[in-house]
């Protein structure tokens, strides 16, 4: 049973993309395909996530083959948490795309991209195996490459080639570095290496981390290899660009919390300092080209940069506490941001564009919708009692522990900093009182449809600030997990190891 | 179009050759070097061929099915071979094998070679795909 | 505390339904809504006895315990004493938006935001874990910011907003870190179990830095210089929320907090000076400035700013005295400030204008609203026998009994009680006296009773307070200020009338100067307009070249950063890749085997120089052709590589990969754009630096790993289980769909949505030529 529900989230969407290529051209049956595969993946999300929950890791070789020879697949406390909010995710992500996307784009394979996307994220946070995560790794980028580039036109294809280019460029280092570590270690099984660079020279263990910490940073999009997530994240349809803010970088930050808690532990004081100062610089940057834009989209694209500093900035500090924080920070943001993304896309479904000086009068028209923008736009700036404020206070609170005001002050900082960029949406969006919607612009319809997601996930932010308590242990619990690599290890290797 | 004649007359002979020749490489593949993968490129080369000899239409009607649904089915055969595994409680693609006598001959059937199968179609169906799509473009 | 259950959930319930209320009431809805507060405030009257002698109410729930954030409440008597002037002053607020609102745009935004902000507020003072109280504290924040901007129409009003956010949130940020380490140095966040802790907090080596965190925290909250600039402009919103967070309560949560914290952190050095110096200088200029407005709200802002500064210098000066001084005055002024605003709005709503310059002569028209302005300017001046005038002589007695500041703070508590009592006498006299003057066409009328009953009790009440302070003394004023300093058993003796004193001296100079400075205001004014340009380069200068800073510096490093050219996003991403492995692979220590020569056939040289070739060629190619004959070079170097090293699989898939490769090239090469050198010379040779570089750290890396190999490969299991286990012979095949099948099912799925992504792109663009061809048409 719980080798059905270990791969279930890889296997449903392969088969829903799947049946989608092989009946793609009818497209009510797709419709529904598309649907249902959706929701099987949340409820095997959900059941995964009880049971990991309940009765600890579940660890897997495909083929049946015992642990370090064949592929594993993993299912820690960390990995579920991932696998059941990113189908949160993608699930709302899939109602909201049934009332916003074109005929055009669910022609040309828009459902089975987006599946085949959700599957190479969950395989990325279920595997066991760093070149399997390359596989994973690959299913995405070339998923939601062809997403980005959907529409077709020049102005997308520039942000998708960036977006591709700079990204294959990981894919390159992530392939050397898997090439050099195999070669040096004979293994690619994740809690082997684990076993096996614990007897290694710490110095090469170090060396080759870095070529992975460049992978998964130009992945996570940290300081200062970030430049593909702004060029690009502001030009699909908002159903493409929300589930891309959400879970890409995600998936990177996943990465990077694996390794660097599973595998490269070697010389912390080094490895996660560095972590530390990348980690504020990428706060520092992103929040600040929040600040200097003037566009809905690309506001938000250069606040996940920002917030990814947050989370890389726990597993920098390195203590149960600030890991945990990184965790509840994961799960909020991944939230939050989608949500924003949905709601830019509402906003622009109502007056047509994207750019704030052509925006205004939501807060009069649209009160419903002010609301629903309020709480995750505060939520993401960090204000009680919204979940954000929560994700922050564990991270300052670890800072605070481990003695970092340096870093605390900036954090801080940029959530000051959160806040004003999120209000000059708020001013420009919904405050102001020109550009009146009605001038040349028939809103197509579909918003209310829209909403439905929009809302959803609203709630769930706000649920996650009042329930911060079951929230936190959860998080915390995760946390203890990774931290202590031999229960994983256990769990992958059997007892002997 | 003269000049296509020998290509042409060389396509007629060498296509079939080449298809039944990258069956038997994605067959052998277990125990020798091949595979569903060089099959599938193999197969997929023979296709190229018929395409530059004659057009693309008639390469598309060689293959009967869109590119798409061909790789479409291929992947539903490696997924069905990952699949199955988990209904009698093994990981997905853990090997299921079978062997019988049929026409006095042992055969030695899996899900392995399903897979196989599946690859062979991935590749045959992605390349045409590409190869369709450029030379219309 | 299960008492407080039903008001809160009957305030719940109103709020939520307040779209309704407003829809079918309308201007009445006011006297509906008003039930919440008003059911709070009867429930906290009625454990008032028990709280007020000396019996706590608490009540906590976990909330993440674990790093110490608790649902906790507690209520003592000063907590009690300020949620019910909190909830008394917040009802007839509610009441008198009814007839406020009558004539304004978001009616039912502005009661539920009004009732938010309250519950914020009553959750701020009764609050005992100082997380709770945070949230509450920025929920505070939030509400005043959407209601200073609430009136949208004007974009002042949104700046005005923004900036009050930015100063009160930011402060609360600081404020945040100061929490947390306090939580550290205390190891825990209830009030109720600081207070006993005072002294090792005091003695703690990061005390100097928390108590820094929690000055700027209630500093910018209650509006002391240098951030009181927001205040004046928060003005910007509708009267009754003037009245309401900026003069009666939010602004006095700083305040609220400094009094709390006064056991757990007061009494030390830089407390007092940094308290009494921001304190008297706030005081002191807010008393100044209040005679130079000619708007009554920009007046009552200043002289609320001013009375914020008094509270504050005399927590700072922290005697038993300056502290009971202090919390006789917050009361006094809640009752009269918040009064006063409103009394403001009635006259606006009467003569159309708050310029004093433009009004006049209402008294016969208005002669309610001229009572009870009467009964707020006897309180803002500090006459006898008002609650604020006892304030006054309590804390000259408290400034005259200090040492430290005995030469120092008794004049400026002159000179400002004088300018108070100017402001009053110019607020009563001008608006209600002389001859009639009001905005043109304003049809000038008295205001209906939902709007003056509770300026009406209010004012009265600061009044009665102020006759009664004897039995007020005894019963509330004792009990709270023995909960605020942790103290028993001490009572307190007040009399209105307790002879002449130094300090009734002093009133009674301040009373003439005040009355001198009335008369001479019109010479004020024009003397302070020679001077006005100085005030440009007050901290509000400081904020908007922070601001402009910010945007600044943050354009710049955008367009630095994020250039638009994928060359450089593509060399940064190697530069840095460089940076860390060499940074890494720089230190010392590092293992680095010695090299050596390995190849020695002749074949080996012949691939090598087949793939580097290849490399090279490509390089330096100046056509599409020779560029992709170059690479198919390497490619099938690669190949031979995989031969040589016996893996036939690997090298037969490797060439007709590469001749799949090569023939799609040639299918696309007409479409490709022409070669071209793009970048200078000098970008080349840096990109040939680089790169070289960055292939010679590789190459070393790659040698480091495979030299010092940590432990054995897994292969050798492959090639020994492969037929046993996997029913194949050839291992590479059985490696593929067997032992890792899981990889490649992964990668069929890359090359069949590869495929796709051929298909959809090229498409796409065939058609919008074709979609071009056509307009051109």
């Amino acid at each position: 049973m719980t080798k059905a529900l270990l791969f279930s989230p890889v296997l449903i969407p392969y088969f829903t993309a799947t049946l989608c290529f092989v009946c793609h051209k009818m497209k009510r049956t797709q419709r529904v395909l598309v649907v249902s595969g959706a929701l099987l993946h949340l409820a095997a999300a959900i059941a995964l996530f009880v049971q990991v929950r309940g009765h600890g890791i579940i660890a897997h070789t495909a083929g049946d083959w015992s642990a370090p020879f064949g592929i594993t697949l993993v299912a820690d406390l960390l990995s579920a948490i991932m696998v059941l909010v990113s189908s949160i995710i993608f699930s709302a992500t899939v109602v909201y795309a049934l009332f916003s996307i074109g005929e055009e784009e669910e022609h040309f394979f828009y459902y089975p991209l987006m599946h085949t996307l959700i599957l190479g994220i969950s395989w990325a946070f279920l595997t066991g195996d760093l070149f399997n995560m390359y596989v994973s790794f690959e299913v995405m980028l070339i998923s939601s490459f062809i997403l980005l580039g959907l529409r077709g036109g020049r102005f997308q294809m520039e942000g998708s080639m960036k977006y591709f280019l700079v990204n294959l460029l990981s894919s390159i280092f992530f392939l050397t570095g898997l090439g050099i570590l195999y070669g040096y270690a004979g293994t690619l099984n994740m809690a082997d290496l684990s076993v096996k660079l614990a007897t290694a020279d710490p110095r090469v263990v170090t060396l080759i981390s870095m070529i992975f910490f460049v992978a998964f940073g130009i992945k996570s999009a940290l300081f200062p290899v970030f430049s593909w997530l702004p060029a690009a994240y502001h030009t699909p349809p908002a159903a493409t660009s929300a589930i891309f803010a959400g879970l890409l970088t995600k998936v990177g930050v996943y990465a990077l919390i694996r390794s660097y808690t599973l595998i490269f532990v070697a010389e912390v004081e080094f490895t996660h300092q560095i972590i530390v100062v990348i980690a504020c610089l990428t706060m520092l940057t992103g929040v600040l080209g929040a600040y200097s834009q003037s566009d809905f989209r690309r506001i938000l694209s250069f606040h996940i940069i920002s917030q990814i500093g947050y989370m890389i900035w726990g597993l920098g500090m390195f203590t149960q506490l600030a890991l945990a924080g990184s965790i509840f920070y994961l799960f909020h943001h991944i939230i939050v941001k989608s949500n924003l993304f949905f709601i830019s896309g509402i906003v622009q479904n109502l007056h047509g564009s994207y750019k704030l000086d052509r925006l205004g009068y939501l807060f009069r028209n649209k009160l419903v919708l002010s609301m629903l923008f309020f709480i995750p736009a505060f939520s993401l700036a960090g204000f009680p009692p919204l979940s954000g404020f929560f994700a922050k206070f564990l991270l300052v609170k670890a800072g605070v522990d481990s003695g970092a005001y340096w870093a605390v002050i900036i954090a801080l900082f940029v959530g000051l900093m959160t806040a004003l960029s999120m209000t000059k949406i708020w001013g420009g969006a919904f405050l102001k009182l020109r550009n009146h919607p009605v001038e040349g612009h028939e809103p197509p319809g579909g918003a209310k449809g829209m909403m439905v997601s929009v809302a959803i996930l609203a709630t769930i932010t706000v649920l996650i600030g009042i329930f911060s308590g079951p929230m936190f242990s959860l998080a915390y619990d995760a946390a203890t997990q990774i931290l202590d690599r031999s229960v994983y290890i256990t769990a992958v290797l059997g007892g002997g190891a | 179009m003269g000049e296509l004649l020998i290509l042409r007359f060389g396509a007629r002979i060498l296509v079939p050759l080449f298809l039944v020749y990258s069956l038997y490489i994605m067959l052998r593949g277990h125990n020798d070097a091949g595979g569903g993968f060089s099959g599938g490129l193999i197969a997929a080369t023979a296709l190229i061929l018929y395409g530059l000899a004659y057009d693309v239409r008639s390469m598309k009607n060689l293959l009967k099915v869109h590119p798409v649904r061909v790789f479409g089915f291929g992947l539903l055969m490696a997924s069905s071979a990952a699949v199955m595994p988990l209904f009698v409680g093994s990981t997905a693609l853990t090997g299921m094998w079978i062997d019988f006598e049929f026409l006095h001959t042992h055969i030695h059937l899996g899900t392995p070679m399903l897979f196989d199968l599946g690859v062979f179609h991935c590749v045959v169906g992605g390349v045409m795909a590409i190869i369709v799509t450029l030379k219309e473009y | 505390m299960t008492d407080f259950l039903l008001p809160t959930i009957v305030f719940t319930v109103l709020t939520a339904f307040a779209p309704f209320f407003v829809a079918r009431l309308k201007d009445r809805a006011g006297w509906i809504l008003a039930i919440g507060p008003a059911l709070f405030l009867a429930v906290l009257l009625k454990s008032a006895p028990g709280v007020l002698s000396g019996g706590k109410l608490t009540s906590s729930v976990s909330w993440i315990s674990e790093v110490g954030i608790n649902f906790s409440f507690y209520v003592d008597s000063f907590g009690l004493t300020f949620a019910s002037l909190v909830c008394l002053i917040g009802a007839f607020i509610i009441i008198y938006s009814g007839g406020y609102n009558s004539h304004y745009h978001y009616t039912t935004r502005f009661y539920v935001l009004m009732l938010a902000f309250m519950a914020s507020m009553v959750g701020v003072v009764l609050s005992d874990n100082l997380i709770l109280l945070f949230v509450f504290w920025e929920l505070t924040s939030i509400t005043s910011y959407l209601l200073i901007g609430i009136n949208h129409e004007e974009e002042a009003n949104v700046k005005a907003a923004l900036q009050a956010l930015v100063v009160t949130a930011g402060g609360g940020l600081v404020m945040l870190m100061g929490i947390v380490m306090l939580g550290n140095i205390a190891g825990t966040l209830e009030l109720s179990e600081l207070i006993a802790r005072g002294e090792v907090i005091r003695q703690h080596p990061l005390y100097f830095w928390t108590v820094i965190c929690f000055f700027v925290g209630c500093l910018t909250k209650s509006a002391q210089f240098p951030f009181h600039f927001w205040l004046p402009n928060a003005m910007a919103a509708p009267t009754p929320a003037s009245a309401f967070i900026h003069s009666a309560t939010m602004v006095k949560a700083g305040v609220f907090l400094l009094f709390r914290l006064t056991p757990v952190l007061g009494g030390t050095e830089i407390w007092f000076r940094v308290l009494t110096s921001a304190g008297a200088i706030t005081m002191v200029l807010g008393a100044l400035f209040s005679l130079l407005r000619h708007d009554m709200k920009q007046v009552l802002a200043y002289t609320t700013i001013s009375a914020l500064g008094t509270i504050t210098m005399l927590i700072g000066v922290g005697t038993e005295a300056s502290i009971v001084a202090a919390f006789v005055f917050m009361v006094a002024h809640a009752f009269y400030k918040g009064s006063l605003f409103l009394i403001t709005g009635m006259v606006d709503h009467g003569a159309g204008t708050r310029d004093l310059r433009q009004m006049g002569g209402l008294r016969k028209l208005m002669p309610i609203t001229c009572t009870v302005a009467f009964l707020g300017v006897l309180s803002l001046g500090g006459m006898m026998p008002t609650l604020s005038f006892l304030s006054k002589e309590l804390m000259l007695e408290a400034a005259l009994h200090n040492h430290a500041v005995e030469k120092i703070l008794p004049p400026a508590i002159v000179f400002t009680g004088a300018a108070f009592l100017a402001v009053a006498i110019r607020l009563f006299v001008v608006p209600f006296f002389g001859p009639l003057k009001h905005a043109e066409g304003a049809h000038v009328h008295e205001a209906p009773l939902s709007m003056w009953i509770g300026p009406g009790i209010l004012t009265a009440l600061g009044v009665f307070l102020g006759i009664t302070c004897a039995g007020f003394g005894k019963e509330v004023i004792t009990p709270v200020y023995n909960d605020i300093l942790h103290g028993h058993g001490h009572e307190l003796h007040f009399h209105v009338w307790h002879g002449v004193t130094k300090s009734f001296l002093l009133s009674l100079t301040a009373y003439a100067v005040g009355v001198a400075l009335f008369f001479m205001r019109r010479r004020i004014f024009a003397a302070f307009e020679k001077v006005e340009g100085i005030t440009k380069f007050g901290p509000e200068k400081g904020y908007d070249l922070f601001m402009g800073s910010i945007y600044k510096v943050a354009s710049f490093q955008t367009r630095i950063i994020q250039t638009g050219y994928l060359r450089h996003y593509m060399m940064v991403t190697v530069l840095f890749a460089l940076l860390m492995i060499g940074f890494a692979m720089l230190r010392e220590h590092t293992p680095i085997p010695a090299f050596e020569w390995e190849m020695s056939y002749l074949h080996e040289y012949g691939i090598a120089l087949m793939i580097v070739g290849g490399c090279v060629l490509a390089i330096l190619a100046n056509r599409k052709l020779m560029a992709i004959v170059a690479l198919t070079m390497v490619g099938f170097g690669v190949g031979v590589v995989y031969v040589y090293f016996s893996a036939p699989d690997l090298a037969m898939t490797q060439v007709l990969v590469e001749t799949l490769a090569t023939v799609m090239f040639a299918l696309v090469l007409a479409f490709m754009p022409p070669f071209r050198p793009l970048g200078t010379k000098r970008q080349r040779a840096l990109n040939l630096t680089v790169a070289a570089a960055f292939g010679t750290l590789m190459s070393v890396l790659t040698w480091i790993s495979f030299k010092l190999q940590a432990s054995e490969s897994i292969s050798s299991f492959f090639a020994e289980t492969s037929y046993l286990k996997a029913h194949g012979k050839n291992v590479v095949n059985v490696i593929l769909v067997d032992y890792r099948g899981w990889d490649t099912f992964g990668e069929i799925l890359v090359i069949s949505i590869a495929s796709i992504g051929v298909v959809t792109l090229l498409a796409h663009s065939v058609r919008t030529k074709k979609g071009a061809e056509v307009a051109d048409g």
